[in-house]
């Protein structure tokens, strides 16, 4: 079993990959679509900006490879601004579409005094059990860095945890085979690592 | 909700962990890779790693002990030292850090801040300033090593950097820095009350008390160095000290 780590000029990507070894999970830093197409999940990882993540993922010409990954049912996790590229649309620096896994919007933080960008150690707040969020409870912190959060079409069922912010920050978002995070599980102590070890046996 | 931070900081020379008094006296402590792997197992909410030699010459083994860091660690890092253009932001991080302090170099270009957060983001610019208080109830920005004063007025700089685009201010208290008497309550309050962005506080640290008041005065995080690497306050301890004080705490499986 080997994790695609899709490489596409967003940052360090072997944060995610050293913390992916550390529930025994093997993974690439890759752009080809044929090791994507091989892999057993696929994680797209992300710091910066939503237009800049888009636009190198048609530049390497990933848009296909994942959208037919995803359709075959295969895991696709988001992290950070790699979650919020699965949805329609984002309103950062003008309106931009995204990869349409998951229905739902992504804008900023609007709240006056609220300090911007949401960095911080944040309480897990678990709003839809499932095996992706075994053994969380709300005692559980994981780490933040984010200006623009997910607005989702249908919160109920697709938000599995959220964090208190001003207001529900989504914070780990599923649609089927397609998961997101907010947070960074790479940057998350012990527990980014029980997420992971739950992904993996998601995946299994 | 949101938790205080407490952040050991690691003051890096020639590959090793170094501790000094008022920025003297400099003694080698320990191996940063092993300090930071124990570090992140026990409780510590982000790691501050300061390159104090930054040489020229010295900075790929800076880099490499980085890389070494970034791996060994899961919690938010922090490089500073010798960073002065966008181009050794992005060393550092694809070395592995989270986040960049600057310092002097902020000073003699205050543009680095806003060009630095724009391309990498507020989140990854933390403004460092050293400060000493003067005669006239106010603090003075030093740099190169807290040994010039450039009679820039603290508060006024750290509002200044945050302007810019700084994403958090950390405030190093020369005065305090290295004798275990607290951190300066005074500087903190004002900068927590007059700006929006997270506040470290730096410099003082000699027991759990001084923690508390500090963060009780507004600060975010409260950063130290050799009550950490010498065991006098183990950070679990403190967190469970800090907890009962109804500060905000990240809970420590141990």
């Amino acid at each position: 079993m080997s994790i695609a780590i899709i490489d596409y000029d967003v940052g360090n990507l072997k944060n995610v990959h050293t913390a992916l070894k550390d529930v025994q999970l093997d993974s690439v830093i890759t752009r080809d679509p044929q090791v994507m197409d091989d892999a057993s999940a696929i994680i797209l990882p992300g710091v910066g900006a939503f237009a800049d993540a888009m636009a190198n993922l048609n530049k390497y010409h990933l848009l296909e490879p994942l959208k037919k990954n995803v359709k075959k049912g295969k895991m696709l996790l988001g992290i950070c601004l790699g979650m919020q590229i699965l949805f329609d649309e984002s309103s950062e620096d003008g309106q931009h579409q995204g990869l349409g896994f998951i229905p739902g919007k992504v804008t900023r933080f609007d709240v006056p005094g609220l300090t911007v960008p949401h960095m911080c150690w944040n309480n897990l707040v678990v709003n839809r059990e499932e095996p992706f969020v075994s053994g969380i409870t709300s005692e559980d912190y994981v780490y933040f860095v984010h200006s623009y959060y997910a607005v989702l079409d249908h919160f109920d069922s697709d938000v599995v945890a959220y964090a208190e912010y001003a207001l529900k920050v989504p914070a780990i978002v599923r649609k089927d085979n397609v998961i997101g995070m907010q947070f960074h599980p790479e940057k998350s102590a012990e527990t980014g690592t029980r997420l992971l070890r739950n992904l993996k046996e998601c995946i299994q | 909700m949101l938790t205080k931070r407490i952040i050991p900081c690691l003051d890096v020379d020639h590959g090793r962990v170094v501790k000094g008094k008022k920025f003297k006296n400099i003694q080698d402590v320990a191996d940063p890779v092993e300090l930071g792997r124990s570090y992140s197992l026990n409780g510590a909410d982000e790691l501050v790693f300061y390159d104090i030699t930054a040489s020229y010459e010295q900075r790929d083994i800076f880099l490499n002990i980085v890389e070494k860091v970034a791996e060994a660690i899961r919690i938010p890092f922090t490089i500073g030292g010798g960073i002065s253009t966008p181009d050794d932001f992005r060393k550092v991080l694809m070395a592995g850090a989270d986040k960049v302090s600057v310092n002097s170099s902020a000073v003699k270009n205050p543009q680095l801040i806003r060009d630095a957060a724009l391309r990498f983001g507020n989140q990854c610019v933390v403004l460092s300033i050293d400060a000493k208080r003067n005669d006239n109830a106010s603090w003075d920005v030093y740099v190169k090593g807290g040994r010039e004063n450039t009679g820039i007025d603290a508060i006024e700089w750290a509002k200044k950097g945050e302007a810019l685009g700084a994403g958090e201010i950390c405030i190093n208290s020369i005065d305090t820095d290295g004798v275990k008497q607290g951190y300066d309550l005074e500087l903190n309050q004002i900068l927590s009350e007059e700006l929006t962005i997270p506040i470290i506080a730096s410099g003082g640290a000699g027991k759990k008390e001084d923690f508390a008041s500090v963060l009780k005065v507004g600060a975010s995080a409260a950063l130290a160095a050799s009550v950490f690497h010498y065991g006098e306050i183990p950070i679990p301890d403190l967190k469970r000290f800090l907890s009962h004080q109804k500060l905000p705490m990240r809970p420590v499986d141990l």
